[in-house]
């Protein structure tokens, strides 16, 4: 082996010239179909072996890559010539069900613990490690498991470029309220929210920041070449405080700490979508209280007693 | 079939396939290479080693790359290839980062078998990938705890161990909770670590974030597959009706003349629940069981006394 490092060449002393070839001839039968020709052309250029190979001897090795589990497929093709093909081999990637179960496990950890771009490359690599185990159940329960199972993989990729560019795009949206039209929005993010993805930008229908499901998107119609500066958006500024709180509260991107004091919080938020920020203060429970705007604190107010009235209306 | 294998064949060829074959499966020992070169026959005095030391050449020559360790063959790459991209290679990176958060143990084992087996099988250029890479490594996971891997690691190891737990954790009061449950599973929710358990009296789910648990003690008694968490049913109505897509753990039980839609829920920590329930305001209403209606207005209640 040293001297073949130092010149470069090999003698039948250095190396199992058998085992060479039977290697070469399996890598050329499993890359596609062979002729007799295409291999001898092979081996006489190989700068190993310099020379042709004979048919039995071809032969011999084909029978003893058989022997060792290659399934060798023998046929003609259109010109009539004969070719050679390894259609099966000992070292595909094969998972016992044990296995299958322990990446399913250890995929259902990861999906929720990662962004967006990674769980599609994520996805596409189990689909692709499924179509090269041959096994349809594996595919179909990763696909069953991902957030991403209604969702055009592609078309997602372009609205995260759309997001990072901050791009003012017309999409198609399929809404349960009014049906299919498209919607204009300056897209802004992509994130996930109860395993669903959203699309979060300006809406230009209404004039406000606001969510759209990702699997409602049929497609990315226009990406505007020039950006229109959204006016009159109306934005309202909602101070509420967080009581009895050891825990630091997870602030959103339009949120802000004005005051900490003892175990409250006051947060500032500036919202152009009253729907999205009454959601959120609504999960707060008793713990949160709106201080101002007045009127925005008692619609609150009015939707409480409202939920309340409909478990006493039985 | 019979036919074909009594026609004749070369013997080093099978041989070096054989060793080849093994290497895919495991780390190969070196007295089982020189039992299979020397068809058992290993006497220390033959040409064993002189051939062994030619196949090895030959594979080295054919680029696939072999290492011993400890007297024990490990196989780098396969004679068989897979193409796999940059977003594959960062995927499998990512699967390597969360296996190393596992506890040891059959799940941990598997995957790292699994990892294997992709890696032996990585083409030239996702070689190259790779080791570029290395040097820009990231951590893709979002777990924002990095300093509680341990504790996670323990908290999979309970739940794969299936012993029932006293667990000690603060809520977000801040109150110190005293809990005795069944561990269910470790997921993650909102970039935190949780530990989903069942609790031994009222069969309620919890799910507890890692970094609230103050100290767990493992009970010498057996969860029992008997216990049956609660299930919750609610009614949703108009727009959030249409809108909503059922969790893994719900189903639709019926859909009324009015659109509105009965869902069955089990399996979800029920504080977790009712903060979800709260959010969609006058379009759901939670029908049963009792107690937890009960709880709901007691929120709501709760809530309106802020503003009087």
């Amino acid at each position: 082996m040293k001297e073949f490092l130092k010149n470069n060449k090999v003698t039948y002393n250095l190396m199992s010239f058998t085992g060479y070839k039977s290697l070469l001839i399996f890598s050329l039968l499993s890359e596609g179909p062979k002729s007799y020709n295409e291999i001898c052309d092979y081996f006489y250029n190989n700068p190993y072996l310099r020379e042709k190979i004979s048919i039995d001897t071809l032969r011999v090795y084909i029978n003893s890559l058989k022997r060792i589990g290659c399934e060798i497929k023998r046929f003609r093709d259109e010109n009539k010539e004969s070719k050679y093909q390894i259609v099966e081999h000992p070292f595909e990637i094969k998972l016992s069900e044990e296995e299958k179960q322990s990446i399913i496990k250890i995929y259902k950890n990861i999906i929720k613990n990662i962004d967006i771009n990674d769980l599609i490359s994520l996805d596409n690599l189990l689909e692709k490690i499924g179509l090269y185990i041959k096994d349809e159940d594996f595919k179909g329960t990763i696909k069953k498991l991902s957030m991403l199972r209604d969702i055009d993989k592609s078309l997602l990729s372009d609205i995260l470029d759309c997001c990072a560019k901050k791009e003012q795009i017309v999409i198609s949206y399929s809404s349960p309220n009014s049906g299919e039209k498209d919607i204009e929005i300056i897209a802004d993010k992509v994130d996930v929210s109860n395993n669903k993805i959203y699309l979060y930008g300006i809406g230009f229908e209404y004039n406000q920041y606001g969510s759209f499901l990702v699997s409602r998107i049929k497609q990315l119609k226009e990406i505007k070449f020039n950006k229109t500066i959204p006016v009159n958006i109306e934005k309202t500024t909602i101070i509420y405080e967080i009581n009895n709180t050891n825990i630091e509260p997870e602030l959103k991107q339009n949120e802000r700490i004005l005051e900490k004091k003892d175990d409250k919080v006051t947060i500032e938020m500036t919202t152009s979508n009253i729907f999205l920020a009454r959601q959120r203060l609504l999960e707060y429970g008793p713990q949160c209280k709106i201080l101002s705007p007045q009127d925005f604190k008692n619609d609150f107010v009015k939707l409480l007693k409202d939920m309340k009235a409909e478990y006493y209306f039985d | 079939m019979t036919k074909k294998l009594t026609e004749k064949y070369n013997d080093s060829c099978v041989k070096l396939f054989e060793f080849l074959k093994r290497l895919h499966e495991k780390d190969v020992e070196f007295k089982w290479v020189l039992d299979l070169i020397s068809d058992g026959k290993y006497d220390g005095k033959s040409n064993t080693h002189v051939a062994l030391n030619k196949y090895l050449n030959a594979l080295r020559i054919f680029g696939i790359k072999i290492k011993k360790i400890n007297k024990k063959y490990h196989l780098l790459n396969s004679p068989y290839t897979l193409d796999f991209n940059l977003d594959d290679i960062k995927s499998i990176q990512i699967i390597k980062e969360a296996i190393a958060v596992l506890p040891e143990g059959k799940i941990k084992v598997n995957c790292e078998t699994f990892v294997h087996k992709l890696e032996v099988r990585y083409n030239k250029s996702a070689q190259n990938t790779i080791s570029t890479l290395n040097t820009k490594n990231k951590n893709h996971l979002l777990i924002s705890q990095k300093n509680l891997i341990e504790q996670i690691r323990q908290c999979e190891k309970y739940c794969q161990e299936k012993q029932k737990l006293e667990i000690i954790y603060t809520n977000t009061k801040g109150e110190e909770i005293n809990l005795l449950c069944s561990p269910i599973e470790q997921t993650c929710q909102k970039q935190k670590v949780v530990l989903k358990v069942l609790g031994n009296n009222g069969s309620r789910i919890y799910e507890i974030p890692i970094e609230r648990i103050k100290h767990i003690k493992q009970l010498p008694s057996a969860v029992s597959n008997q216990s049956i968490p609660t299930t919750i049913v609610y009614r949703i109505k108009n727009r959030l009706a249409r809108n909503y897509k059922l969790r893994e753990w719900e189903r639709l039980d019926k859909i009324e003349a009015d659109g509105s839609r009965i869902i069955i829920n089990k399996n979800e920590d029920l504080d977790m629940l009712l903060k979800r329930l709260m959010r969609y305001g006058t379009e759901c209403e939670i029908c049963s069981p009792k107690f937890f209606k009960e709880e709901m207005i007691k929120l709501i209640n709760e809530t309106i006394s802020n503003y009087e």
